[in-house]
């Protein structure tokens, strides 16, 4: 009697709770309101945006907004060519002036007209950002003759000039809203560009809207929503689930799914960037020139790129991409470990050695398994690394430190030419030396290469100046780094950006 | 009472101080600089040096410590280097959001747990029993990460009943608070239904039922206010370990909250946020654990302090 009351009793409760459930059910199945709209375009990617200051930028998807939200006076399309935006034409007057005839009737998004005064506004806020000191520290002066040139002055004669101004780092922002905003303009970005902004959810998402008053022709997509999920699998899984249309760098044993699928299409394009295995030349076992090129004859790329990178980069002949220069020369060695054994021994180290190696992990593709697998090939010729995988934060800190042998390493050629990255890492003076390496003549051929405008010459110098670093065994490059997105088949017109940027000037989302 | 309250309040800050400590130095032991964070690859040791003297890096720990805990004082926790907004701005930005998943976990663990536990303990041994003590170790021992994926799979991509990701409504909390709870829930079903075993074995209860008093107020009347004690002290404790937790599921589910937040500063070495967002935890679980002392002294007085003549 007791026992039936009582369970009478929990039933009477459960009765209530599941149909408590099923109300929550009902209601949450009601409100459905994930219908795609025509020109709605969802993009998902990995971390969100720091900041929408263009000469204050952090992070990469930093750049993927204010590249849709700002213009420069130049920019770089597809294929790294430069195309007019907010300049319709340039020249040269000498080696170190340049003259810009900016666009008429620009508006800002706000309504500030663009005009010289508003370019020169810009170019002397960069001076004082530290991001975009790098880029532009070259700039010596700036005039405004009248309301629509200006008159740009470096401070030696500089070839990639134009590159650095193709830059996003280089974007224009409204006079107006600087003054208004001051230094929380990276949450109330106004720009010239063909999309305005329309909100700024942290970790949720950047609301995007059509620029209606853009001085061109406009966009189809009438929303952008720039999604970041940090977590792989769930990016993907909203990406089949259809909640966002394009997703960017998945993992590369999905796009091999990917490719089966037929409502989805993968795009993979070369992007600027060279991931290779430095070397720190201050090192005592690493100075030995024969060390290094043993460790670099050792490396069987072939099979890091098609099996580890699943073949989604692409092998590197030299350091520069052949994207940035293209060069009939191969500046790589080869896959020769009985030569590497060989020069070990000449060496003095018959009986191999043992030395550091260390990678991030997630911020290369297949960093880390890249390493594994050197790790592996080293060992072949009598060399026992020994692996550190590091937290990137912890990793950069480290090499900053000097304190590392081999070390997996990744640069991207910003702004589209060989100068900047090939400086930064190799030239005497660099400050992140984290390669070590000092070679007057390098420094004076890498001088010599940025003040040559000539574009054969240029080609000439550079391709000596690989040689160069292939003879001094700097390090071993490894891959060219591509740029992988996978898009509903409804996504039209998505052009993938070499300098990891998205351009949607003709993307449209059909309805399904 | 009051004394006890406010005894314990002092207590409670004296911890929070000590969390502060703990969270400043070691954040200093961990590798990785901040300036080097903010400034890039391409940074230079000018731009660095000028950024870290900016920043007050360059001063000797003890000071900044001490430089630290006077603003916090003052109520100002710092401004974040990522984003150069201030830390409390970006705190009640995002709690709001790890509240409402860690309150939704919560409720969904005790809405099903309480009665579970107490169903079982009512019916000890039989197949319901079996079956949902079988299903409560499974559950402990899911890893969250791995449940949050299987959850998205099954209900948004395979029956499509719900986003995958995101905060927005009452279908965006789903996913997540079912996710989180599933642990807090199997905790709760075990601790009940133990507690209420315990108390159905009393003579107390002998005696009312020997009243003939309807079994459903010998359970939910004189049984269960026994039985709730150490539940509800459990529920304070998970609510902590949830809040805390929080970071895993958020991640999972793109939450935008104070976990996802604290993640992101980890990897930035952005320590006004790592800071701020510690200290935020801590204050939350001491509160709560309080608050719970509180709760337990009214449904059982013989737990409340002693009062000294």
């Amino acid at each position: 009697m007791r026992k039936q009351s009582s369970l009478h009793a929990m039933k009477e409760l459960w009765i209530h709770i599941l149909s408590a459930f099923i109300a929550l059910g009902c209601l949450s199945l009601a409100s459905q309101a994930y219908a795609s709209d025509e020109d709605v375009l969802n993009f998902g990617m990995g971390v969100d945006a720091t900041t929408l200051d263009p000469h204050n930028w952090k992070t990469a998807p930093d750049l993927v907004a204010i590249n849709l939200i700002y213009e420069g006076l130049v920019a770089f399309d597809a294929d790294l060519s430069v195309t007019p935006v907010l300049a319709t034409s340039w020249e040269r007057l000498d080696d170190v002036t340049w003259k810009f005839n900016l666009r008429k009737n620009v508006t800002f998004q706000d309504g500030t007209p663009f005009n010289a005064q508003a370019a020169k506004v810009n170019f002397d806020r960069m001076k004082d950002a530290p991001r975009a000191k790098g880029i532009f520290g070259i700039i010596d002066s700036v005039e405004t003759p009248d309301d629509y040139t200006l008159l740009i002055r470096t401070k030696h004669p500089f070839a990639p000039f134009l590159n650095n101004m193709c830059h996003p780092v280089g974007s224009m922002i409204s006079p107006a809203a600087l003054e208004k905003y001051g230094k929380d303009i990276g949450r109330h970005p106004v720009g010239t560009g063909k999309f305005v902004f329309e909100k700024w959810l942290p970790n949720q998402r950047i609301v995007l809207k059509r620029n209606d008053n853009y001085w061109g022709p406009k966009p189809s997509l009438t929303t952008v929503n720039l999604i970041p999920i940090p977590e792989e699998g769930t990016r993907t899984m909203a990406f089949e689930s259809g909640e966002i249309d394009i997703v960017s760098a998945p993992a590369p044993h999905r796009v091999a799914k990917f490719k089966k699928d037929d409502d989805v299409t993968v795009t993979v394009t070369p992007a600027a960037r060279t991931v290779w295995l430095g070397y720190n030349l201050k090192d005592k076992v690493l100075s030995n020139p024969k060390v290094r090129e043993a460790i670099a004859l050792a490396i069987n790329r072939k099979e890091l790129v098609n099996d580890v990178a699943e073949g989604l980069a692409l092998d590197a002949t030299g350091w520069i991409p052949s994207i940035i220069q293209k060069s009939d020369q191969n500046f790589n060695y080869p896959y020769d470990p009985a030569k590497a054994k060989k020069l070990l021994a000449e060496a003095g180290y018959p009986n191999g050695l043992d030395i550091k190696l260390w990678t991030p992990e997630g911020r290369y593709l297949k960093d880390r398994q890249i390493a594994e697998a050197l790790q592996a090939q080293l060992s072949d010729v009598g060399i026992r690394a020994h692996l550190s995988v590091m937290e990137w934060a912890a990793y950069v800190a480290a090499l900053f430190r000097s304190e590392q042998q081999l070390f997996i390493w990744g640069w991207a050629f910003q702004v589209g030419d060989p100068d900047s990255m090939l400086r930064e890492n190799f030239y005497s003076t660099s400050s992140y030396g984290c390669t070590g390496y000092q070679n007057q003549e390098f420094d004076k051929m890498l001088d010599k290469a940025v003040s040559t405008f000539d574009p054969e010459s240029r080609k000439k110098q550079y391709d000596a100046i690989q040689q160069l670093l292939f003879k001094d065994v700097v390090g071993a490059p490894i891959y060219f780094s591509e740029n992988i997105f996978a898009m509903h088949n409804n996504v039209n017109g998505f052009i993938p950006h070499p300098l990891e940027l998205i351009v949607l000037d003709k993307t449209k989302v059909k309805e399904d | 009472m009051k004394e006890f309250i406010i005894k314990r309040l002092v207590v409670c800050l004296a911890l929070l101080v000590f969390t502060s400590g703990i969270t400043f130095f070691l954040l200093e032991l961990a590798p990785g600089d901040p300036a080097l964070m903010m400034l890039g690859q391409d940074a230079t040791q000018e731009g660095l040096t000028a950024l870290r003297r900016e920043m007050g890096l360059d001063q000797p720990l003890l000071s900044r410590y001490a430089t630290f805990l006077g603003d916090l004082f003052q109520g100002d926790m710092g401004v974040s280097y990522q984003t150069h907004r201030p830390v409390s701005q970006e705190i009640a930005a995002t709690f709001p959001a790890t509240l409402e998943l860690s309150v939704a976990s919560m409720v969904i663990a005790i809405i099903i747990g309480v009665p579970v536990g107490i169903t079982c303990a009512i019916r000890q041994y039989s197949l319901t029993d079996r079956v949902v003590r079988f299903a409560v170790l499974i559950a402990v021992s899911l890893p969250v990460f791995w449940l949050g994926l299987m959850i998205i799979y099954l209900f948004s991509i395979v029956l499509g009943w719900f986003p995958s990701f995101g905060r927005g409504g009452l279908r965006h909390l789903v996913l997540p608070a079912v996710t989180m709870s599933c642990y807090s829930l199997a905790i709760i079903v075990r601790m009940t239904r133990s507690s209420m075993l315990e108390v159905l074995r009393c003579d107390y209860i002998t005696a009312t039922r020997a009243k003939g008093i309807h079994e459903f107020y010998v359970i939910y009347k004189h049984a269960l206010r026994n039985a709730l004690v150490p539940v509800i002290t459990i529920i304070g404790l998970q609510f902590g370990v949830l809040l805390g937790g929080a970071v895993i599921t958020e991640t999972i589910f793109a939450w935008p909250g104070l976990g996802r937040l604290m993640v992101q500063a980890i990897f930035a070495r952005d320590y006004p946020i790592i800071r701020g967002g510690v200290l935020m935890i801590s204050a939350c679980s001491i509160l709560i654990t309080l608050f719970v002392d509180i709760i337990c002294s009214y449904i059982n007085p013989s737990l409340k302090p002693v009062e000294k003549s």
